[in-house]
């Protein structure tokens, strides 16, 4: 079997090499998606792209020293206001400046909103509301844990539209769970500084941690085919049974309980889904001839780098198309020895102007930035279909505060990387009106994975000027 | 408005099995100000004309228009009232006795700062002692108010997924597992958390990956508890593989010619450790004085010898029966007498067979013990109804254990379907019994506690809970794992509803070593040990610092708690003791003595020991746990030990900072060259944004400066000598950590009301409403019985007596969120 691309080189340079089975046959297979996109993408499929188009999320914690982020911008003819409008003129800042080699598959945004992240009548809480709101544009139900509430994230959205298509609707990853005891914020519960993707307003998706366990997650254990297939058939069964059981179990709670119910059973239909296409693809699905990664690596460098190889794994064999990374858990006061960093993220982020601590923030920004664009780098340098993988993605990186001292929710720093399939051109500063919703930006992105999409959040419409 | 909700929502006919009683109740739902009048807010029902009116609410509402509403018109509208909510704290709204239920929380906050003369601030005109009395006792009677024989409102029960500990250690007890051997659970993500704690049903979520890891670990746990899928067999098979390693070769026909001492080796894979047999035919060109041996060894031991007497055209045939391990094993036959002489003689060895059947009987297969009571219902015989028969008894006793209370016949008749579906795909009984577990262990009734309410949706009708759910929900609070046969069986007889056979079986269960699961479970959340592993700890600045000692830190703290619930000691040792528990790199980090060898220290090397003369320790306060989880990474935080006491402790946080804070400028001009951390500390109360939260604070805090970020005592810092004394808003003042316990031992009423929320929201895994109040004033009542002090084990009996515990009724149905996309 020859395929287009050497099976080495789709990995290369993550420390895995494992059998990719019948890539022809995934592409033809993407040639058939792609159709579909096609259809439903009701705009010029510009490029001749067979591979399908893939998104993912990136968000970076406790948000960033902003004088030393903002982009310089060009003077705008009325120096009162500031400019807006989209120019591929303008300046990196020192916290942007690891993206330069790169900047023309990046885009920079100025002057979007997460209305939804500040208080609104609801006091304190701005860490645990800004990764609560980040991906969902929706506004935190105040709730140490009765009742929590969010809405739907802009992954899980287009993972229930489109995500049927792939082994994994979708692919959650992070690099640190949530506290372990006591309170996250000001009376939120942690489940709202802990998790970015919500499956509905109630159900966070939780992330992998550890890049062995995704590995797995990807590629299952290694077995014989025929355990492989008994072992299939008997899991239908029992998840056919559990179904039925939770049905019955249904008929005699309440509304509340079944809620809860609810998600267990969404669950289990996933989950089914799951095995019956393992079951009708056993050949096709990738399987590993090495070892999976071995676990957490020590070093945060590492682990961050294999994090987003998990996710180049991920694109690369089309086992999902889209993904989340939270880099580290909102509000968190990790430090970074790597780079000379001894005191907590949070604890710097409040630097009350003290220069030695806006130093350090300045580390940590460049730091998870540097990580980024060596990712976008190697996602440049991945092949894919007749281009690269980041020629078919559409990644975006930020926060949900912007300045961390200040807490506030406009003018995030926002990345975006990829053309989406030649849905997006790079290599430009976009500079919004101040207050212009994030989640405009989102509408635009799930118009360009061909989901069926009218409004996000607190949207407006969606991001003029992505594509030129 | 949003209803009040008290007990007093609650007819009475809404106890299962009550007679119906009429009683004031719902009548006074609406207590009148004296200058409304509005029958129509009433609820139905209240027309019923044997109601009384609610002696106690109208007494409560006459001295709040009396006495208690002049005085904060005087003292308190001015910032918390209509115009002027500071800190979002109002008090002119309170019309009814149900408005001033509705903010209880903040009446409650507003009862200690009073106390602690913290409000009005220092520059108002301040209240006298009487009228601050009089405010209290009405809060207090306010606070405690519950008709008269009405029930309490028990609050809801939520469907409750097993958390990552409960899954793990009810795996432990229901399969017999070894869990600090195998990690069950490591694929599990960690459970999201609430009110402080991972317990929490409304936060445990469900997701796929986390089913998934459900389904992994079920097929795990099974695999590990019940070994191999093996049935006996006498049946001989040959050696798989077998080849000649040295001296010989294979002949045309198959038989292994060994010429020469040489071996034919076969590494089959043992399924299980048991008895096997191996059977050997040969014969042998004879030559010399004696015939030709062979032996037979497993893995290189020797398990017989015998003589081959056979010659060419006839066969020997030898047996043996011998136990061999379960795994890939060596079995050879080896020839170990060539006799040679050139020319002359030639001693070889034919082995024309050699075969092993095995394992020979069920008695001889080494089972785990769970293997033995999961499959004590055996076949009669091997036909398929035989072993259908079987199957259900296994499969009707394991899902009863595993679903905590019977299992249902339409639960078992679908177990059983699908262990029909897997014989008739194939599997033999074992196998299609053992699906049948994999989904008792990923089954809702296993994966999830329930609570069965005949009216899930009528969140006035209170619920008993049965026996069963008691066991679960008292095995899950004090041993965060499943119920044993002893709760399931009084569960089974009715007794465990009495709240005799409770108060027993709650004592029994807290002297069990599974309670050692509550101790570290709450403990390590409530006084935050838990995170301490996420504090990276600067090590070039304390190079002590280590995970052992980490741990060792961990291990100390527990033990205080520990030791206060198993010898019931009064909660106010949990602040000050005169001993506590140390290993040796502890002792040496306190700088105590050498650890005697009198008492000899526990297998973890941790010996309890007398807090030395002059030692500030003694309490959780000052253990190196606390004293470094309240630390930044380089170095102490005393905002953070101080938050730590008046959150942890009293239950009484301060309110998180603004964002944005200035730099202090002219207090930063004011401090001198290396100001120490005092002085820095002091420009918050320069800013009246800062201080009134920091006063509170800040002093505790500067209290235990002499402990280091890891615990150490000093009596300098980089900036000099350090200086411990304070003086706590309403002006008393204290020098160092010993006088700052006896502060907080005497208010052992914080200290007791803040512990016994933190206990009840872990008893019953949900966050406390304002209609939990009455259950706390109970609770705190009923645990406090003269002359016995109260304890940790006389406030889990009071929970476990409360209504809280013990009844339910359904939640209030969602408003429409505000946040639906």
């Amino acid at each position: 079997m020859t395929t287009p691309l050497s099976r080495r080189t789709a990995l290369k340079g993550i420390g895995i090499t494992m059998a990719l089975p019948m890539l022809e046959a995934m592409a033809g297979a993407n040639q058939a998606l792609g159709a579909v996109t096609g259809s439903l993408n009701t705009g010029a499929m510009r490029a001749a792209s067979t591979a399908p188009t893939r998104m993912a999320f990136v968000f970076a914690p406790n948000g960033v020293n902003m004088p030393h982020w903002r982009p310089t911008l060009p003077t705008p003819a009325d120096p009162a206001t500031a400019f807006t409008g989209i120019t591929k003129e303008f300046g990196l800042s020192p916290t942007l400046e690891p993206i330069a080699a790169i900047r023309d598959k990046i885009n920079v945004y100025t002057g979007l909103t997460l209305d939804k992240a500040r208080a609104n009548g609801d006091g304190p809480g701005d860490h645990a509301r800004s990764a609560a709101t980040f991906l969902t544009g929706a506004q935190a139900r105040k709730t140490a844990g009765n009742d929590i509430r969010i809405g739907t994230s802009v992954d899980q959205f287009a993972a229930q539209q489109i995500g049927h298509r792939t082994a994994l609707p979708s692919l959650e990853l992070g690099c640190e769970h949530g506290k372990r005891a006591g309170n996250c914020d000001s009376g939120y519960s942690c489940a709202y500084s802990a998790n970015i993707a919500w499956a509905d307003e109630d159900s966070p998706m939780p992330k992998i941690v550890n890049p062995a366990i995704a590995f797995e997650r990807l590629f299952g254990n290694a077995e014989d085919a025929a355990t492989r297939a008994s072992n299939l058939r008997r899991r239908a069964s029992i998840l056919d049974l559990v179904l039925d059981d939770s049905k019955r179990l249904s008929r005699n709670l309440g509304v509340e309980d079944n809620r809860k119910l609810d998600e267990y059973q969404t669950s289990v239909r996933e989950i089914e889904r799951r095995v019956r296409r393992a079951q009708t693809e056993a050949d096709d699905n990738p399987t590993p001839d090495q070892q999976a990664p071995a676990g957490i690596p020590k070093s945060y460098t590492e682990h961050i780098d294999l994090m987003y190889d998990m996710m180049i794994l991920a694109f690369r064999t089309d086992s999902t198309r889209i993904s989340t990374f939270a880099l580290a858990t909102e509000g968190t006061n990790r430090t970074f020895p790597e780079i000379g960093v001894k005191q907590g993220h949070h604890h710097l982020s409040h630097h009350k102007g003290d220069e030695h601590m806006i130093e350090n923030i300045r580390k940590i920004d460049r730091f998870y930035v540097e990580r980024f664009a060596a990712f976008v780098d190697r996602m440049a340098n991945t092949p894919d279909g007749e281009g690269t993988l980041l020629d078919h993605t559409m990644l975006l990186y930020g926060c949900g505060i912007a300045d961390g001292n200040r807490h506030n929710h406009d003018d995030l720093p926002i990345l975006t990387a990829g053309a989406a399939g030649g849905h997006i051109s790079n290599g430009r500063l976009i500079a919004s009106p101040n207050e212009t919703p994030l989640c405009n930006l989102y509408v635009s992105m799930l118009e360009r994975m061909g989901c069926d999409i009218a409004s996000f959040g607190d949207s407006t419409g969606n991001l003029a000027g992505l594509s030129t | 408005m949003r209803p009040v909700q008290t007990a007093r929502r609650f007819p009475i006919r809404a106890i299962a099995g009550c007679v119906i009683a009429a009683l004031a109740t719902a009548g006074l739902a609406r207590i009148q100000a004296p200058t409304t009048t509005d029958p129509g807010t009433t609820d139905p029902g209240t027309t019923d004309p044997t109601e009384k009116p609610d002696e106690l609410a109208i007494s409560l509402e006459t001295r709040y228009w009396d006495d208690i509403e002049p005085l904060l018109a005087e003292h308190c509208f001015a910032c918390h009232a209509d115009t002027k909510q500071k800190g979002g704290v109002r008090f002119d709204n309170i019309l009814t006795l149900d408005d001033a239920l509705n903010i209880a929380d903040d009446l409650a906050t507003a009862r200690h700062l009073l106390d602690d003369r913290q409000m009005p601030p220092e520059d108002e005109p301040q209240p006298t002692d009487h009228e601050i009395l009089t405010i209290q006792q009405w809060i207090d009677d306010t606070l405690d108010y519950h008709p008269a024989d009405a029930p309490i409102d028990p609050g809801w029960f939520t469907i409750h997924r097993l958390n990552r500990t409960e899954y793990r250690n009810t795996l432990r007890d229901l399969l017999e597992i070894d869990i600090t051997k195998h990690d069950l659970v490591s694929t599990l993500p960690p459970d999201d958390t609430g009110y402080g704690f991972d317990n929490i049903a409304a936060v445990l979520s469900m997701s796929p990956l986390q089913l998934e890891a459900y389904l992994d670990a079920a097929d795990r746990a099974l695999n590990l508890a019940l070994g191999p899928i093996v049935k006996p067999s006498t049946k001989h098979k040959p050696f798989p593989n077998a080849a000649i390693t040295r001296g010989g070769r294979v002949t045309k026909d198959g038989a292994f010619n060994l010429f020469s001492n040489g071996d034919v080796l076969s590494e089959p894979k043992i399924p299980a450790t048991a008895e096997y047999e191996i059977t050997v035919s040969a014969w042998a060109q004879q030559a010399g004085n004696s015939p030709a041996k062979l032996a037979i060894r497993v893995d290189n031991e020797v398990i017989d010898t015998f003589d081959v007497n056979a010659e060419y055209g006839e066969t020997d045939t030898f047996t043996i029966r011998t136990r061999i391990k379960q795994g890939r094993r060596q079995l050879t036959v080896g020839f170990i007498n060539d006799y040679y002489v050139k020319g002359l003689a030639d001693r070889n060895l034919t082995i024309t067979s050699v075969t092993f059947a095995g394992p020979l009987t069920e008695e001889s297969i080494e089972r785990p013990d769970a293997y033995r009571s999961v499959f004590s219902a055996q076949p009669k015989n091997d036909s398929k109804a035989a072993q259908r028969i079987a199957a259900q008894q296994v499969i009707e006793s394991f899902a009863s254990k595993a679903f905590r209370r019977p299992v249902t016949p339409p639960e078992t008749e679908s177990l059983l379907n699908l262990y029909d579906a897997s014989r008739l795909a194939g599997d033999n009984h074992e196998q299609a019994a053992r699906v049948a577990l994999t989904a008792t262990l990923v089954s809702p009734a296993f994966l999830y506690r329930t609570v069965e309410n005949p009216e899930p949706n009528n969140t006035e009708y209170i619920h008993q809970l049965s026996g069963h759910e008691i066991a679960s929900r008292l095995s899950y609070f004090l041993w965060s794992s499943t119920p044993d046969d002893q709760l399931l069986s009084l569960a089974e007889s009715g007794k465990l509803t009495d709240s005799s056979t409770l108060r027993a079986q709650t004592a029994r269960m807290l002297a069990d070593e599974r309670s050692d699961a509550f101790i570290e479970n709450f403990a390590g959340q409530w006084l935050l040990l838990r995170n301490l592993d996420r504090l990276a700890i600067d090590q070039s600045r304390y190079p002590e610092y280590s995970a052992e000692l980490r741990e060792a830190m961990i291990t100390e703290t527990t033990m205080l708690f520990a030791e206060a619930v198993r010898e019931n000691h009064p909660i106010q040792t949990l602040i000050d003791s005169d001993h506590t528990y140390v290993n040796a790199p502890l002792a040496a980090l306190y700088g105590f003595a050498e650890l005697a060898q009198d008492p000899p220290a526990d297998n973890t090397g941790f010996q309890r020991v007398a807090i030395p003369p002059g030692s500030a320790r003694g309490g959780v306060l000052t253990t190196a746990a606390v004293l470094t989880v309240t630390s930044n990474p380089t170095r102490t935080s005393p905002v953070k030990r101080g938050y730590y006491v008046l959150d942890q402790l009293l239950g009484t946080p301060p309110p998180p900072p603004p964002p944005d804070i200035p730099r202090l400028e002219n207090a930063a001009d004011l401090l001198g060259e290396n100001p120490s951390l005092r002085e820095q500390l002091a420009a918050h109360l320069t800013d009246v944004n800062c201080a009134s939260c920091h006063k509170r604070m800040d002093p505790i805090g500067l209290s235990l400066e002499n402990f280091d970020a890891i615990g150490r005592w000093r009596d300098r810092d980089e900036s000099g000598p350090i200086d411990a004394a304070g003086t706590l808003p309403g002006g008393t003042a204290f020098t160092g950590p010993t006088e700052l316990k006896q502060i907080l031992l005497a208010r052992e009423d914080l200290f007791a009301d803040n512990l016994t929320r933190k206990l009840l929201t872990y008893a019953l895994g949900r966050g406390l409403e304002p209609f939990d109040r009455p259950t706390v004033r109970r609770i705190l009542t009923q645990s406090k019985t003269d002359p016995a002090e109260r304890t940790i084990p006389s406030i889990i009996h009071a929970i476990v007596q409360s209504d809280a515990f013990r009844t339910c009724r359904a939640p209030e149905p969602r408003t429409a969120s505000r946040s639906t996309p």
